[in-house]
């Protein structure tokens, strides 16, 4: 049996994936806090044999290659670009870091800043509602909310005072691949995963910025080269296919 | 008589092979370092008449791949000669111009196949982070501090890597030597040198060769027949 059939089909899936990782990355060209993932694809060997590669004599030895296969890669360390939003509760990491927020269930997520937002308690969280570890209270009677670069979050109350209510702190992700992405813009550590705490502004760890937010790392010109890309080698390999079925077709029409 | 349908065997499966070698080819167009394969034939030497014709050579293209941008801090691309060393699965070095690297679990940088990328001094290039910088000699630098160098190698004296597939090497017998002048360039991958236009010349070629190839079987089957309805009547 052909091997080219198995071989284009593993193509086609491989590329099929490609294509589903840059249409995610399309779709959040506008999503702040986004990063973008790349494809890696790899060579497969099915079958390495002992010794002798020299000369592969193909009429002895079965075919070592059996294809390519894909890896989708998320780019956590890619900064995207700040823009200013002027609003006082959209937070932008600048550098590496990661704010840690405290998942329903208790679980550590990560995130990249983008809107904040008051809790019903006056605890600080993100836009969809999810507590901050920090656990950083705002006092009811609070005119204006400040976060430094160091993290330290200031309040303003009605009566001109400023009291300190906390410090938001980074960690930063040691190994990109050892988190896992989540919707919404959240990552998710997984159990190897190597957190380090990092205070803003130290071990690269990255500064926050306040009224700001972090544009998604993806750029339109490389996803659409790449698409474009992705299309011929899909096509390329439906073309394989095509081939090797008429090979099989010859060979079933030997006998007429 | 026989031999014409040796000969028409090994060509039906030399052809089929042709288009399993595109296959492979078409479906690594995207993969970074890979070396397009090229099947050749020969006439076999032996005189063994159940031998089949044709023996198949494979010969690997190893022309230099273009260099892209990635922005990924553990993309490597070389220019110019040499491989990385990786520690293979049976402790073996294996060697690759493949560059895209990931952070394993215990932080050893390990290409996309899981193999380990080996330093010039020997041992696994284990990392603390992926914020590294790489100069062009492949001294890896974490901050300020040079940690380890990645070394190139190519074969000793005019030898060949031994191919495995077509982004997997081996040394040859006369062993490696570190390349004097490596030329890393960092956030770049080498594009695969497969060449689309001539994979689909090569498979149209291999589907025309496996037509003669039936029709040379179709004529034999056609004259045996002849022969044996010619001398039934004969005999009669």
């Amino acid at each position: 049996m052909s091997g080219a059939f198995y071989i284009a089909a593993v193509g086609l899936d491989a590329q099929q994936q490609a294509l589903d990782a840059i249409a995610n990355n399309i779709s959040n060209v506008s999503t702040s806090g986004f990063k973008r993932s790349q494809v890696r694809f790899a060579e497969t060997l099915a079958s390495v044999p002992a010794e002798d590669f020299v000369r592969a004599d193909l009429g002895a030895s079965a075919s070592t290659s059996s294809g390519v296969r894909p890896e989708i890669m998320h780019l956590l360390n890619e900064q995207g670009r700040l823009e200013s939003t002027g609003r006082p509760l959209d937070l932008a990491i600048n550098g590496a870091g990661f704010i840690e927020l405290m998942g329903p269930g208790g679980q550590t997520l990560l995130w990249r800043g983008g809107a904040l937002d008051l809790g019903d308690d006056g605890k600080l969280t993100t836009a969809a509602g999810l507590e901050l570890k920090a656990n950083i209270s705002i006092p009811a009677d609070t005119t204006a909310i400040e976060i430094g670069t160091d993290g330290i979050v200031r309040a303003r109350t009605s009566a001109s005072e400023v009291i300190e209510v906390g410090q938001i702190m980074l960690v930063k992700v040691e190994n990109p691949a050892s988190v896992e992405l989540l919707d919404g813009g959240l990552y998710r550590p997984r159990e190897q995963a190597r957190l380090a705490d990092a205070k803003p502004g130290e071990d690269g760890a990255g500064i926050l910025v306040q009224g700001s937010i972090e544009r998604s790392t993806v750029d339109l010109n490389q996803e659409m080269v790449s698409l474009l890309m992705v299309q011929r080698a899909y096509a390329a390999n439906a073309q394989i296919v095509q081939a090797a079925d008429q090979l099989m077709g010859l060979a079933n029409g030997l006998r007429r | 008589m026989a031999d014409l349908i040796e000969s028409a065997r090994a060509i039906l499966s030399l052809s089929e092979r042709r288009v399993e070698a595109t296959a492979n080819n078409v479906a690594n167009l995207t993969t970074p370092g890979f070396k397009s394969e090229r099947l050749y034939s020969e006439t076999s030497p032996e005189t063994d008449l159940h031998a089949p014709e044709t023996s198949q050579l494979k010969r690997l293209d190893l022309a230099q791949g273009r260099l892209s941008k990635t922005n990924n801090p553990l993309d490597l691309a070389i220019s110019g000669p040499g491989m990385f060393q990786f520690r293979g699965v049976d402790g073996l070095p294996v060697y690759s111009r493949s560059g895209q690297f990931k952070l394993g679990d215990d932080g050893r940088v390990v290409n996309a196949q899981g193999l380990a990328l080996q330093t010039a001094d020997g041992g696994d290039l284990i990392l603390s982070t992926d914020a590294i910088k790489v100069l062009a000699d492949g001294t890896v630098m974490e901050g300020e501090r040079p940690v380890a160098r990645i070394g190139l190698y190519r074969p000793t004296s005019g030898g060949q890597f031994l191919s495995i597939g077509g982004s997997l090497f081996r040394a040859p017998g006369d062993g490696v030597e570190e390349v004097a002048a490596p030329d890393l360039r960092q956030a770049m991958i080498e594009n695969s040198n497969v060449v689309l236009g001539d994979e689909m010349v090569t498979m149209m070629e291999a589907l025309r060769t496996a037509e003669g190839g039936a029709r040379l079987v179709q004529n034999y089957d056609e004259l045996m027949g002849r022969a044996i309805s010619t001398f039934g009547q004969g005999a009669r």
